[in-house]
């Protein structure tokens, strides 16, 4: 058994805790693409054409049967292969960043276009006829009254998936990307993986206390969100994380 | 390079010759974190003193960090704590010798169970209370009221989740390839490395996938539509 070294358990946790700011890069663009495919998934599953419709359930139901693994190498070897000639070449030399940024934002497209539709959902249809009915456009109505309810109502999810999405990028790091997990393994990698315990150990002190940091901040700007639930918050709490409310 | 149809055709029933090492995996690992996610459901529900803040550290953990690290992790570490183990109690049995299967097991359980504890103890808690103490009343004792009474129920509502969860699972197989355990996904790694075919072997993959979790959620459907006779309030009346 390998020796644990608290030099070494160091040295991983400092080298590789920088590469946090690879993960929060994909985290915040595959959030911000990912919603608006979802947006468009959404508004093509509501949409009156039939065609639109059964695209729109093909997709979520593909991503959802797709391991982000498969996806992965389907998005990074394919993508060239697929566009072809100079493009392709073009696509080759683009930074890994760019494929996991792809990948994930597909996989949220599915699972927040879900999102969308339970936070809209959730708010009050009067809320809509109220806003148009104080003569604001249906834009304004959207803008002013129903995404600050939508966001409210969807935090929580949010949440759930920004979190989801850090444990699931370090997958990442097989086709090379150097995100927390990856850099950690690249160091252990030059020292012929002599220390991986150490590193092991380095990378659960930074995954959970980060997992552990950003349940505890949505649970309070939900919190904050949401002043006339405060006194029924406890019984919300208690019900925990909602397991498989979101899928990727 | 263009796609390459031929190879294709070849891949995948080459490749679907492993569902059934998939399938293997789903289900042990299935039968191994379904008992432990009950129980550790029923210690975090009933609230028992130093299990259940033991039971929360560990979920907690799992929770927090990738399957990918905990994979590592089983893979790398147990063999030697095993083997420390089998040393000391001055058994030969070499653990390096092994079949990896029992780690890809293993791992996988770790963090299904959690999954599966938290859709149970969501399911216990719409349990009406007074569904127990009716069980009680009736003359039952506790743990026939659990397990004719609460556990149906709570078994019922948690039954869409526990389909997510194995979905999920179904999913997570994928990695096993990284502990060794040919699947599907590690076969074709196999095979698009060896000709530098990787997109088309993954697009066989992709197929498959689809087909083993649109082939499950059918049954889960099923199983669901079964179930619901357990369920409280259906056309009004407790019908068991």
């Amino acid at each position: 058994m390998q020796k644990i070294s608290i030099k070494k358990i160091i040295y991983y946790f400092t080298k590789s805790v920088p590469a946090l700011g690879v993960t929060f890069a994909y985290v915040i663009i595959s959030m911000i693409f990912g919603t608006l495919i979802g947006a468009l998934i959404y508004r093509m599953k509501t949409s009156k054409y039939r065609i639109f419709r059964i695209i729109a359930s093909l997709y979520v139901t593909i991503v959802r049967c797709t391991p982000s693994l498969v996806m992965l190498f389907l998005v990074f070897y394919g993508l060239p292969l697929l566009a072809g000639g100079e493009l392709g070449e073009w696509l080759e030399e683009l930074p890994i960043l760019t494929f996991v940024c792809i990948t994930f934002s597909v996989f949220i497209g599915a699972s927040s276009s879900e999102l969308i539709r339970a936070a809209l959902e959730a708010v009050a249809k009067g809320q809509k006829e109220a806003g148009l009915s104080v003569g604001m456009s249906s834009l304004q109505t959207f803008v002013h009254v129903l995404l600050p309810q939508m966001l409210r109502n969807a935090t929580p999810n949010i949440g759930n998936t920004v979190i989801l999405l850090i444990k699931e990028g370090a997958l990442a790091y097989t086709i090379g990307l150097r995100d927390v997990l990856g850099q950690a393994y690249y160091l252990s990698g030059r020292e012929m993986n002599a220390y991986a315990v150490s590193m092991y150990i380095a990378l659960t002190l930074i995954y959970w206390p980060l997992t552990i940091i950003l349940e505890r901040l949505f649970a309070s700007l939900e919190h904050a969100l949401t002043p006339w639930e405060r006194k029924n918050r406890h019984k919300d709490i208690s019900v925990g994380p909602a397991v498989g409310e979101c899928n990727i | 390079m263009k796609i390459d149809y031929e190879f294709i055709k070849e891949a995948l029933p080459d490749i679907a010759g492993y569902i059934p090492v998939t399938l293997n995996l789903v289900l042990v690992s299935l039968l191994i974190s379904f008992p432990l996610g009950v129980l550790f459901a029923w210690i975090n529900y009933k609230k028992v003193r130093v299990l259940s803040p033991v039971v929360k550290a560990y979920m907690s953990l799992i929770r927090g960090t990738p399957v990918v690290l905990q994979i590592y992790i089983i893979y790398n570490i147990t063999p030697y704590i095993l083997a420390s183990i089998l040393e000391k109690m001055g058994s030969d049995v070499n653990v390096y010798r092994l079949n990896t299967i029992w780690y890809a097991y293993f791992a996988l359980s770790l963090s299904t169970t959690v999954t599966i504890a938290e859709a149970m103890r969501a399911g216990l808690e719409t349990v009406n209370n007074g569904q127990f103490e009716a069980g009680l009343s009736i003359g039952l004792s506790a743990p026939q009221t659990l397990w004719h009474i609460v556990f149906p129920q709570a078994l019922t509502a948690a039954m869409p989740v526990l389909g997510n969860v194995a979905v999920e699972l179904t999913k997570a197989t994928s990695l096993a390839f990284i502990m060794a355990v040919t699947e599907i996904t590690g076969r074709a790694k196999v095979l698009g490395g060896g000709v530098l075919r990787y997109f088309e072997a993954y697009i066989c993959v992709f197929i498959l996938y689809i087909v083993i979790i649109a082939i499950m959620e059918q049954l889960f459907k099923l199983v669901e539509k079964r179930i619901s006779i357990y369920r409280v309030g259906r056309h009004g009346s407790v019908r068991i």
